[in-house]
């Protein structure tokens, strides 16, 4: 049928790129299906949020350029981190061999082979991936996004009404229009300050990336990824009276659709029976790192480091940027000066923010330096640019400014020591704050204060008119901490 | 095929390359090979061709009659790409059919049914499009398309005035720009309406493959 098709094979196996394919033929039973079934059709198939099935021969066959492509490219499976070092947990990118494979088969002509060799689809869960929760909550409102536009942040406000402290495994996050929904990161709220900010919206919900102070993070998912509990003996510590903020990324699909989505806590019976926490480099997603983006600037980096007080079992790591994320990393330099790669992202993509788990513990001993940059790429290259000419971003809550952080998930290697830990990790961020304050000794006279006030106005004065608006100085405020 | 391989395996690569340039001169001028390679400038030869809409009625996509041009954007309802464009679809067709064009939507996979086009121009607010089901891609090699979305646009004479992408919204696979600087689509009809030379009359259009046909 495709004489010009049959001229590239002859090519190509002249070449030698594929002389194997001479030797055995690659056929979809034998070879191609257990690729997909395994990798794609996690989220390639009915009622997933992959937008058509690859569930068999006719759904990979009529599809293969496209699915040579973007395996190819890398851009599916979706996976972004990697570690020359460790393993990740659910990890989805295809093994070059397995590409190579998928290159043979659309070129010699996508053979269907013996069907009796055709793997059985693996078996998925529908429903609740982690069993039946301990609690459901859904947002009470359904949010409508439009059908086109620029992406949307978004963040929802469920109470969770709990009369005692609970302690959370896992949360399983399901949406309910999975073509629109990308992300979303789950907080929780003790203050009613999201509450506030959601009654004054007219609208469900509020604007503002990121969480409110009096609360903290306990998790996210993101498109493909799979429900996980922590490590055995951890758990999220939720006060009473908590609220469930979810901080949600929309991408609009063409059609307006609206969303209610629905959440699972799974808790645990009995409190963990040790703690854990993050080291976050530069702390504060880096608002105490002074980012102030140049326009046009298409390599800008901030670097932070960390030296651990005790011997530590790191397990998780995550990242985050905004549109203008380019690249992040994190090394580990133990204390016999032998380096271990953390996490890489070379190619930052916004949309697939993941939190990253590794395999097996990662054993890191006192004195290891964990060092960690993020890089922004402000150009017109960068076809994540919000703005057109680029212009100057400094550090914010909204997606149009700029955050930055690499966060390293570990519990003490010794239950014992874990308040240690954490006392030098609050140094740290308490040392980055002096710094951004304009440091120690100025901070008590005229000249301190004048000083703070000009490094303020270089951070926090957005519209640059000299001074702080009521919103800039609330940014500011919130950026310090106090 | 398989002796022309194994011939080619023995050889040296200046050789296969000679054998490559003879193959290539041997094959012979096709439509098929001209949409593949990308050079089709006309659509000439398919001025009568006839296909039925979705309510069954048989039109000639390509017989621009009275009109300024005939559109033919090829769309595939299940491509993210070609659905993020449906509000931009749904504004063309009532600017510029107002203004003398024949909008028509091609609908490309075979495995489509009528049922599911009506259900996806419901869905995605398209009804006022003339609906095609390109099933057996006739209209597709005829002009040379490669993916969905992707636009041509037929004049009187039958030449293939533009064909690519509807704008710069996407860049790559699983890019999207934030801001569209250039409209590639809009400045095509604008100068064709202008009586204007079509400058860029070719671009890239990017999303997603033309799907296969049964073999």
């Amino acid at each position: 049928m495709k004489p010009f098709r049959y001229l590239l094979v002859a090519l190509v196996m002249s070449v030698g790129i594929s002389i194997q394919a001479k030797e055995f033929p690659v056929t979809f039973s034998e070879h191609i299906a257990p690729i997909v079934f395994n990798n794609c059709a996690t989220c390639h198939r009915p009622n997933e949020a992959a937008p058509f099935s690859l569930m068999n021969y006719r759904d990979v066959q009529k599809r293969a350029e496209l699915i040579l492509t973007v395996v190819e490219d890398r851009f599916m499976p979706p996976w972004h981190a990697t570690s020359k070092d460790f393993e990740f947990q659910d990890h989805r990118q295809l093994a070059d061999s397995d590409i190579r494979l998928f290159e043979t088969w659309v070129e010699t002509g996508m053979a269907k082979g013996d069907l009796d060799k055709l793997p059985p689809m693996p078996e998925f869960t529908d429903g609740w991936q982690l069993g039946e929760p301990d609690l459901v909550v859904n947002m009470a409102e359904g949010y409508t996004l439009y059908a086109e536009g620029p992406d949307i942040y978004r963040n929802f406000v469920i109470p969770l009404n709990l009369e005692e402290d609970k302690w959370i495994q896992a949360i399983e996050f399901r949406p309910g229009k999975r073509s629109v929904v990308h992300h979303s990161l789950f907080y929780y709220d003790t203050s009613g300050e999201a509450r506030a900010r959601d009654a004054e919206d007219p609208i469900p919900g509020y604007k503002r990336m990121g969480r409110d102070r009096e609360g903290g993070g306990i998790g996210g998912w993101a498109v493909g990824g799979i429900p996980k509990k922590l490590p055995e003996g951890l758990a999220y510590h939720l006060p009473k009276g908590s609220d469930l903020i979810l901080s949600t990324h929309f991408h609009p699909s063409g059609k307006e659709e609206t969303e209610v989505s629905t959440v699972g806590f799974y808790f645990s019976d009995e409190p963990p029976n040790q703690k854990f926490t993050g080291v976050q480099l530069p702390p504060v997603f880096g608002a105490l790192a002074g980012v102030n983006i140049p326009a046009g600037d298409s390599n800008y980096t901030k670097h932070d480091s960390f030296v651990l007080p005790i011997d530590v079992k790191a397990f998780g790591v995550s990242s985050h940027a905004h549109y203008l994320g380019k690249s992040m990393n994190m090394t580990a330099t133990l204390p016999n000066g032998e380096e271990r790669e953390m996490l890489s992202i070379t190619d930052w993509d916004f949309s697939w923010q993941e939190q990253y788990r590794y395999k097996d513990y990662i054993f890191l001993p006192a004195g290891t330096k964990l060092d960690a940059s993020v890089t922004w790429d402000n150009s017109s290259d960068n076809i994540n640019n919000p703005n057109d000419p680029p212009v100057p971003v400094k550090w914010g809550r909204e997606s149009d400014d700029e955050m930055g952080s690499v966060t390293l998930q570990m519990v003490a290697a010794n239950p014992d020591e874990f308040s240690k830990l954490r006392q030098a990790i609050q140094q740290h961020t308490g040392e980055a704050s002096r710094k951004a304050r304009g440091g120690r000794v100025a901070r008590n006279g005229n000249q301190g204060r004048g000083a703070l006030l000009k490094r303020m106005l270089e951070q926090f004065d957005k519209d640059e008119d000299g001074q702080l608006s009521p919103a800039e100085r609330q940014a500011a405020r919130e950026a310090f901490g106090r | 095929m398989m002796r022309l391989a194994m011939l080619s395996v023995q050889k040296s690569k200046s050789l296969e390359w000679l054998l490559f340039a003879v193959c290539l001169w041997l094959i012979p001028s096709s439509s098929w090979l001209q949409a593949e390679e990308g050079t089709v400038s006309s659509v000439t030869d398919h001025l009568t061709v006839s296909i039925k809409n979705i309510q069954g009625q048989e039109i000639h996509p390509f017989r621009v009659d009275e009109a300024q041009g005939s559109v033919l954007i090829f769309v595939t309802h299940d491509c993210p790409i070609s659905n993020a464009y449906a509000p931009e679809m749904s504004r063309l067709r009532n600017e510029y059919q107002k203004k003398g064009f024949k909008m028509m939507l091609v609908y490309v996979d075979p495995d489509a049914s009528v049922e599911n086009i009506k259900a996806h121009m419901k869905d995605f607010s398209l009804n006022g499009y003339t609906a095609i089901s390109d099933k057996t891609h006739r209209l597709v090699k005829a002009v040379g398309a490669t993916v969905t979305p992707e636009v041509a646009v037929v004049l009187t004479d039958g030449s293939l005035s533009y064909r690519g992408r509807i704008d710069n919204m996407y860049p790559a696979l699983g890019q999207r720009r934030r801001v569209i600087t250039e409209k590639d689509l809009r400045n095509a009809l604008n100068a064709i309406l202008e009586n204007q030379p079509v400058t860029v009359s070719r671009t890239e259009a990017i999303g997603c493959y033309m799907p296969n046909l049964q073999f």
